[in-house]
């Protein structure tokens, strides 16, 4: 959690810098200009996002592990990193406030590693196979965007809530293909004549919170232009604080991939 | 092939040159006078037909299999020397009758000059069929053996009449090539005047372009240590930069626990020879002279004569005794009192244990090498042979060296894997051919040793990498670690369990029933805002979706 609020100051400034941009754009919003661009704005209905952030996979919170720490002991504990695309449907407009409805994300990141012998071989602990971890996190949200600042106001800032169920899938693999766990007794003879798969699904919750930079400010006439071209409203960057808490809600047995972080991205509204 | 004349010599070096060969092969010539010859003026023609079909030797004529196209199947690779196939040419000849008759030639150079086919200065041209082989009649087909056309390549310092005596080269003539790449051979067909012997001069002659490459591409280095797996074994190699690599051949020979299987000893096999001992001591004893040296009937065990044999109730029951040596001074006679007999002896292998940081095999072996190359001039101590090229530069320090060659190893027994493309440089092990015969998966515990070839454009299997030797063994990934710690999810998706479940569909459905609902009143008001704003503002494009 605490790795999470380590993008505070990055919002704070954000919020800061936009500050000072608003009186440089308020030369350009007169009323009578402004309602002439409105008027030929397009319809905006969608919004696309593409998201790239560290992802730590919460494996070691499960209860049933105690303090033994697999990932850990395994990936060890640098970075891996998630890239994710975002589709939201700007399903109704809350007059002065900003838009909600739902929204769905898919993602995709790995962990690998070598893979440590049972047995060291001359003196080396690690195989040469390569063991992974691969987590593609899904989920469907309801997402609300108070846009009212950057429409109204003319702060180019867009914060906004995401809230709503998650589902990961994972997959462990070594070199020879799908993990399968076959678990032996004290004399290292197989309990069961068949092995456990290492694929399956979490499911939980996602919450986010994040603020929006809307680029238009920068150049409206190019914006405008790229409007009438294209149908892209806005353009925009943001930040996101998420807790995607895939803990296996109504699952008896489930591996917890969640990942309780941050997050940048390019986002399009159309 | 092309039909030439002297006066038009210049168009088959030109086709050849460019590629055309085959196609100015269909073409007639029209064949006149030759220098020094005894033509009527006006020579036969004679035209080769494109397609040479190949036969196994011997009689029956069995066909023999064409190559894949993209490893050039009309050229001699080394397994078409090996096999000593038969290439049958087919001829078609005009402007019979004549008395000439039909020499075949092969060289890198102009064979139809009678100065290719005599003693003097290089290059020459060998003969590669017996005279006779093909008639003077308007369609003819000739046989004419790989060894025959390879024999002489890289070792053409004199020329060399077809060899009656020995007609039918050995393996070594497949050894003949120096160098990688294709030797471009041309045959010559020559129309020569009777009585001209081998040095005439043509009356006309056809060509036929013959490549031969029988020399694998450069050995790969095998990286080591090899990767270690779980019934698996993952190999990394440096290739060598060559163009006409096509793919590489894996081999892995299965050497037991802890190599101490067959196959992986240093040392030589010894003879043996088993003895082999009755239990039971009431067999019969027959001597033809049974009291004749004056005791009780029957010799003396020490004593009795060598005719003598006892014979037991029971053959069957002999076994073999476990020190063999310690009757090794006895004679068959005194074997035979002791209800013993020696069995046929055998080579036994005697397995040695790996030893730290040794690797060896007896089968993953370069039989053949041609040469070794290396950067530096005057070096020695060169070694070649087995799966270690090692060098010595004359100032004593190391210095790299490759070999090529071919390696004549049974990849349908030791081949475990052939991955394509000249640039691969990894593969992963996974079963390989087990100690009593039969492929299985890699066993944990079994040392193996391994070495990669790279194959080229002819199919020919190049010299071997060093190798290699490691052992499978347990690993622990990911999962096992997860599940060992106490772990319990897996087995696959949609692994809801909870009353009612599974959820997917009422949590879907309910958001997309809100969505739906959302999206219909919002139609709903923007045709009805659209509608009112058209009346209101005529012209002008309506806004929609945004307040």
């Amino acid at each position: 959690m605490i790795r999470s609020w380590r993008a505070a100051p990055l919002l704070a400034g954000l919020l800061a810098m936009t500050a000072g941009m608003r009186s440089a754009s308020a030369d350009d919003e007169t009323g009578v200009l402004s309602a002439r661009h409105k008027t030929y704005e397009s319809a905006q209905n969608f919004a696309f996002e593409l998201r790239f952030g560290p992802y730590h996979p919460r494996v070691d919170t499960a209860p049933e592990l105690g303090q033994s720490g697999p990932y850990q002991a395994i990936f060890g504990d640098s970075t891996r990193w998630e890239i994710a695309a975002e589709f939201d449907w700007q399903a109704y407009r809350i007059p002065h406030l900003g838009t909600i409805g739902p929204g769905v994300s898919v993602g995709y990141t790995a962990s690998s590693a070598l893979a440590p012998l049972v047995k060291a071989v001359n003196g080396s602990n690690l195989s040469g196979e390569t063991t992974t971890l691969t987590i593609i996190p899904t989920y469907l949200v309801a997402v609300l965007r108070i846009d009212v600042l950057n429409r109204e106001l003319h702060v180019p800032l867009v914060p906004y809530l995401k809230g709503g169920v998650g589902l990961g899938f994972w997959s462990a693999s070594n070199s020879g293909g799908t993990s399968c766990y076959q678990a032996t007794n004290a004399a290292g003879k197989p309990t069961s004549s068949s092995c456990v798969l290492g694929y399956g699904d979490t499911w939980g919750s996602e919450l986010a919170v994040g603020l929006a930079l809307d680029l238009n400010f920068l150049d409206r006439r190019t914006s405008q232009g790229f409007d009438n071209a294209t149908g892209v409203n806005h353009t925009f960057i943001f930040g996101e604080l998420m807790d995607y808490n895939l803990t296996g809600i109504l699952q008896s047995h489930a591996l917890y991939i969640g990942n309780h972080n941050w997050t940048l991205g390019l986002g399009f509204e159309f | 092939m092309s039909f030439t004349s002297p006066r038009t010599r210049w168009a088959a070096r030109l086709g050849a040159g460019l590629g055309l060969g085959a196609l100015l092969s269909l073409l007639p010539r029209s064949a006149s006078a030759q220098e020094g010859g005894t033509s009527s003026g006006s020579g036969p023609q004679i035209t080769i037909n494109p397609t040479v079909y190949r036969f196994y030797p011997g009689t029956a004529m069995k066909p023999y299999s064409f190559r894949a196209a993209n490893l050039n199947p009309n050229d001699i690779n080394f397994q078409d020397c090996d096999d000593d196939i038969i290439l049958q040419f087919n001829l078609t000849i005009s402007g019979l009758p004549t008395t000439d008759t039909i020499q075949v030639w092969a060289g890198t150079t102009d064979c139809s000059q009678s100065s290719a086919r005599e003693l003097g200065d290089g290059p020459y041209c060998w003969q590669v069929a017996p005279p006779g082989t093909f008639g003077n009649v308007s369609q003819e087909f000739g046989n004419i053996y790989a060894r025959n056309i390879t024999r002489y390549i890289g070792t053409s310092t004199a020329a060399a009449e077809f060899d009656s005596v020995d007609s039918v080269p050995g393996p070594g003539a497949c050894h003949t090539q120096t160098t990688s790449g294709g030797v471009a051979l041309t045959l010559y067909f020559l129309y020569m005047p009777a009585g001209a012997g081998s040095g005439g001069t043509p009356d006309s002659y056809a060509t036929y372009g013959q490549t031969v490459d029988m020399v694998g591409p450069e050995a790969p280095e095998l990286q080591l240590p090899i990767g270690i797996g779980d019934g698996l074994l993952l190999l990394n190699w440096t290739p060598q930069i060559d163009s006409t690599i096509q793919g590489f051949l894996i081999y892995a020979q299965d050497q037991g626990p802890n190599g101490l299987g067959l196959g992986a000893e240093a040392g030589a096999a010894t003879l043996n020879t088993p003895v082999y001992c009755h239990p039971a001591t009431t067999g019969t004893t027959t001597c033809p002279d049974a009291g004749a040296i004056g005791d009780s009937g029957l010799d003396a065990t020490t004593t009795r004569d060598a005719g003598c044999t006892t014979v037991y109730p029971d053959a069957a029951a002999y076994t073999e005794v476990a020190d063999a040596a310690s009757y090794a001074g006895l004679t068959t006679a005194e074997l035979a009192s002791m209800g013993c007999e020696r069995g046929a002896p055998v080579n036994t292998i005697t397995a040695q244990p790996a030893s730290a940081g040794s690797c060896t095999s007896t089968v993953l072996v370069d039989l053949f090498s041609t040469s070794v190359t290396d950067t530096t001039q005057g070096d020695s101590g060169i070694t070649e042979g087995g799966a270690a090229i090692t060098a010595t530069a004359a100032d004593g320090s190391a210095i790299s060296a490759t070999a090529v060659g071919i390696s004549e190893i049974d990849a349908s027994v030791y081949g475990v894997g052939n991955v394509g493309g000249n640039t691969t440089s990894s593969y992963t092990i996974t079963s390989a051919r087990t100690q009593s015969g039969g492929s299985g998966p890699l066993v944990n515990g079994h040392q193996y040793a391994i070495a990669v070839a790279a194959y080229d454009d002819d199919g020919n299997v190049g010299a071997l990498s060093n190798l290699g030797c490691q052992t499978p063994a347990p690993v622990t990934d990911f999962f096992d670690k997860y599940s060992e710690d106490g772990g319990l999810a897996g087995g696959g998706f949609c692994s809801l369990e909870a009353p009612g479940a599974p959820i997917a569909g009422p949590v879907f459905g309910l958001c997309l029933g809100t969505a739906l609902v959302a999206y219909g009143r919002r139609r709903s008001r923007r045709n009805r805002s659209g509608r009112s704003l058209a009346k209101s503002t005529e012209g002008q494009h309506p806004r929609v979706g945004t307040e």
